[in-house]
């Protein structure tokens, strides 16, 4: 089940945090396309949040194109085949760029040249594609 | 005044004893609802059972009350009963002084002769005034702290009730359960009086010249040697009203006292004590000097003689009104 | 057009009288959108309480307005209109009644069109209430559970919280706080309450507002506020101490350490074109904002206080 972690305290607002770990969770292959997700109140709810913050999270997500409503009811984590060529490379670019700086910032501040900033990337990405590799390995086991 | 002892601790002692009876009761039963543990909470969807008896007659006599005054009326009709006993029995044993022997000799010295009973016992009604007065403004006391003070207050006004309505209502029902006991104390005391020493007063018409004139009875003056009569007729039907009448407005007027929104609750005990000690024994001793045509005026009927004629009875129930009017307003502004 | 469950207009509370007057609440400006939950945040005697008591009709304006739900709270037939859209659980809490039983069945006759005895039953599971225990042996904790559901079961459009986390240990709070955000915002039910237990309504309000000295301090949909607030350290020379941008400056050894109130971005990107340095920037939570704004309120309190000056 979707465990997510909300903290209130933390200045980051609470919709931003929902939705970068929903993110979080397609990306690592907790929650796959198809999935259902609880319903915003129900989100709300268990997590002890606004259900406002639920919707604004949701539908942020859904104008992405992350995730999709079905009239009827139900929310459901988009197929990633049709969340990609959706977006523009701009677009990407965009949307990691501050990640990029906060990067950037941090490792200036630690004195850490910028080969070694390179290296660290490269493996984070080795590893989420290679954790990806053995998640679907084992299902189809 | 006749202060007898032994009286008081008749009229007031049984309460004492009541509330230390209950309150053991209480301390035991709560005992045994803590013992048996946490035991799985079920909350019924049953609606309350129907009301039954004085408390049905909310209900029947005012249909067209919606839901949250139906509940409201219910409550207190439900308190009413424990008060009306409580009022009857003080009321009563207030009422029945007279007919203890005392040591005067107002009445002549033989203290069986029933003109001296009758006399005595009238007495009594006139003079035990002080302690109705207790009665009424201990009965003011109880229903403005629970109009001014406490959770009971503050949670009735957050109820959808209009403030009419939640006024009015407590205090008629209790005015009418006062009035109710005061008339019944009345009554009982009287027929006390016929159990312990027969139709006292019958043979008094034979004997010594009584007539009875527009229903009040008169006595010759001076028909019975060595007797010192300082009042002329007797009647008791008249006495038992201006003592009810004075001691609703006794009591409509502490109430409003006590429900003033500005004055602090330890100043107002303060204040109605000292009323209760000093006030009314002066009010006592000045009317039974001079001013006793004054007190004729306010209906008050405070020693034996010529009684006010029942049209002055307008003055005291004019004042219960304006009090009572007063006390809706004060309750407007209450909890400010 | 946002409809308000709760708005006052230049709200004035006085006590006492002459010289020993106090103004519990002096001009103060409130608006709760109907549909949210909003938090009043306040130090023990900012006139939270005054206010929620002139909103339930139990005190009367000495000048100035409130309205519930359009309605004037203070005056019949109006406040029964009120009244009866109102859920309460006061800040004091003592009791009334025998049992909490006797009191929820109690409570229903007044709320027959909308009291709901299956989210009564839900509600005395959850929050583990003893039904029939005698008030005398109720904990506080106790009282204040049977307060909360005698209220939130009336299912009322306004649920008004005086204080309503007083002695609940916190297993019973996230309950209490799930049930409020499950049950109580359903159908554009509004919640409203005051309390000083900042984390919680940082958790669940959307709405907050922040008073002090009986009025408001600042108001707004939480998300705003929070993106508002802004601890800078900034290097460089010449640093501005004054701007509508600053709540207050500290300077330290090698820098100046801003708290920003107001277009946070906006001024450290102008500080940035001076030529300054933005060492390091950090959001402030709700408790930080809170406290700096009342200490700011009592600095400038403090000046004009005159404390056994010599003459």
């Amino acid at each position: 089940m979707l465990s997510l972690r909300i903290s209130a305290s933390s200045g980051v607002p609470v919709y931003l945090q929902l939705e970068q770990q929903i993110k979080q969770a397609i990306a690592s292959g907790l929650l796959q396309s198809g999935d259902p997700l609880p319903s915003t109140r129900r989100t709300a709810a268990d997590l002890r949040i606004n259900p406002n913050t639920v919707a604004r999270a949701f539908q942020n997500l859904e104008r992405e194109g992350v995730i999709r409503t079905v009239p009827g009811g139900g929310t459901f984590v988009a197929s990633l085949a049709s969340l990609a060529p959706g977006l523009l490379k701009t677009e990407k670019l965009r949307r990691l760029r501050p990640l990029a700086e906060q990067l950037a910032v941090e490792a200036s501040q630690l004195q850490l040249p910028s080969t070694d900033v390179h290296k660290l990337l490269d493996a984070a990405l080795n590893d989420l594609i290679k954790s990806r590799r053995t998640k679907s390995s084992g299902d189809d086991q | 005044m006749i202060f007898n002892y032994a009286f008081i601790l008749e009229a007031f002692g049984p309460f004492l004893l009541l509330m230390i009876y209950g309150s053991i009761k209480l301390k035991r039963q709560r005992a045994k609802i803590n013992a048996e543990g946490y035991a799985e909470p079920t909350f019924a969807s049953d609606p309350s059972p129907a009301p039954r008896g004085l408390t049905a007659l909310g209900p029947r006599l005012f249909p067209r009350l919606n839901a949250p005054q139906q509940a409201y009326l219910e409550f207190h009709l439900k308190q009413v009963r424990m008060f009306f006993l409580c009022g009857v029995y003080a009321v009563t044993s207030v009422a029945t002084s007279g007919l203890f022997p005392n040591d005067s000799n107002t009445f002549g010295s033989d203290h069986q002769s029933p003109l001296y009973v009758w006399l005595n016992f009238l007495q009594g009604w006139s003079l035990d005034s002080i302690f109705l007065s207790i009665v009424a403004i201990g009965a003011a006391f109880v229903l403005a702290m629970q109009f001014a003070q406490g959770e009971s207050s503050r949670f009735y006004r957050t109820r959808p009730l209009s403030l009419s309505f939640l006024f009015w209502t407590r205090t008629t029902i209790a005015t009418l359960t006062l009035c109710a006991s005061l008339i019944a104390g009345f009554v009982l005391s009287f027929l006390m009086l016929i159990a312990t020493h027969g139709l006292v007063w019958r043979p008094l018409t034979k004997t010594i010249g009584l007539t009875i004139v527009h229903g009040v009875m008169r006595i010759n003056l001076g028909a019975t040697p060595g007797a010192v009569f300082r009042g002329l007729v007797s009647s008791p039907f008249r006495l038992a009203l201006c003592n009810i009448l004075g001691a609703i407005v006794v009591y409509a007027l502490s109430f409003t006292f006590f429900l003033l929104p500005a004055v602090r609750l330890k100043t107002k005990i303060a204040v109605g004590f000292g009323v209760l000690i000093f006030g009314v024994m002066a009010a006592q001793i000045l009317i039974r000097s001079s001013l006793y045509h004054f007190a004729r005026l306010l209906f008050l009927y405070p020693r034996l003689g010529p009684p006010p004629p029942y049209i002055f009875a307008v003055v005291p129930l004019a004042l219960i009104a304006a009090f009572l009017y007063l006390a809706r307003i004060s309750f407007t502004y209450l909890e400010s | 057009m946002t409809s308000y469950a709760i708005q006052t207009s230049a709200l004035v509370k006085t006590y006492g009288i002459g010289s020993k007057a106090t103004r519990a609440v002096d001009g103060l400006n409130l608006n709760v959108p109907e549909g949210s939950i909003y938090g009043l945040l306040g130090r023990n005697s900012a006139g939270k309480t005054t206010t929620i008591r002139m909103a339930m009709g139990l005190a009367h304006p000495t000048s100035g307005d409130i309205k519930v739900f359009g309605l004037n709270p203070a005056r019949d037939p109006e406040r029964i209109a009120v009244l009866r859209q109102v859920g309460f659980v006061p800040e004091d809490k003592a009791f009334l009644g025998y049992t909490p039983r006797k009191l929820f069945e109690f409570n229903r006759s007044f709320y027959v069109a909308t009291w709901s005895d299956a989210l009564a039953r839900k509600l005395i599971t959850r929050l583990e209430l003893p039904l029939d225990k005698s008030y005398a042996t109720l904990s506080l904790g106790n009282k204040t559970k049977a307060s909360l559901i005698n209220a939130i079961a009336q299912r009322s459009r306004l649920l008004i919280l005086d204080e309503p986390t007083t002695g609940l240990d916190p297993v019973v709070l996230d309950e209490l706080l799930r049930i409020l955000v499950e049950d109580c915002t359903a159908d554009g039910h509004t919640v409203f309450l005051s309390s000083h237990q900042l984390n919680e309504i940082e958790q669940i309000a959307d709405y907050i507002g922040i008073m002090d000295r009986g009025k408001i301090l600042l108001e707004g949909p939480l998300d705003d506020i929070r993106s508002r607030f802004l601890r800078a350290t900034v290097t460089g020379e010449n640093l501005p101490t004054t701007s509508p941008s600053i709540l207050s400056t500290r300077r330290e050894r090698h820098a100046t350490q801003y708290i920003l109130q107001q277009s946070p971005q906006a001024f450290l990107a102008e500080l940035q074109s001076q030529g300054a340095t933005i060492a390091d920037s950090t959001p402030l939570s709700l408790n930080e904002i809170f406290l700096e704004l009342c200490r700011k309120d009592e600095r400038r309190e403090e000046s004009t206080v005159d404390f056994g000056a010599r003459r």
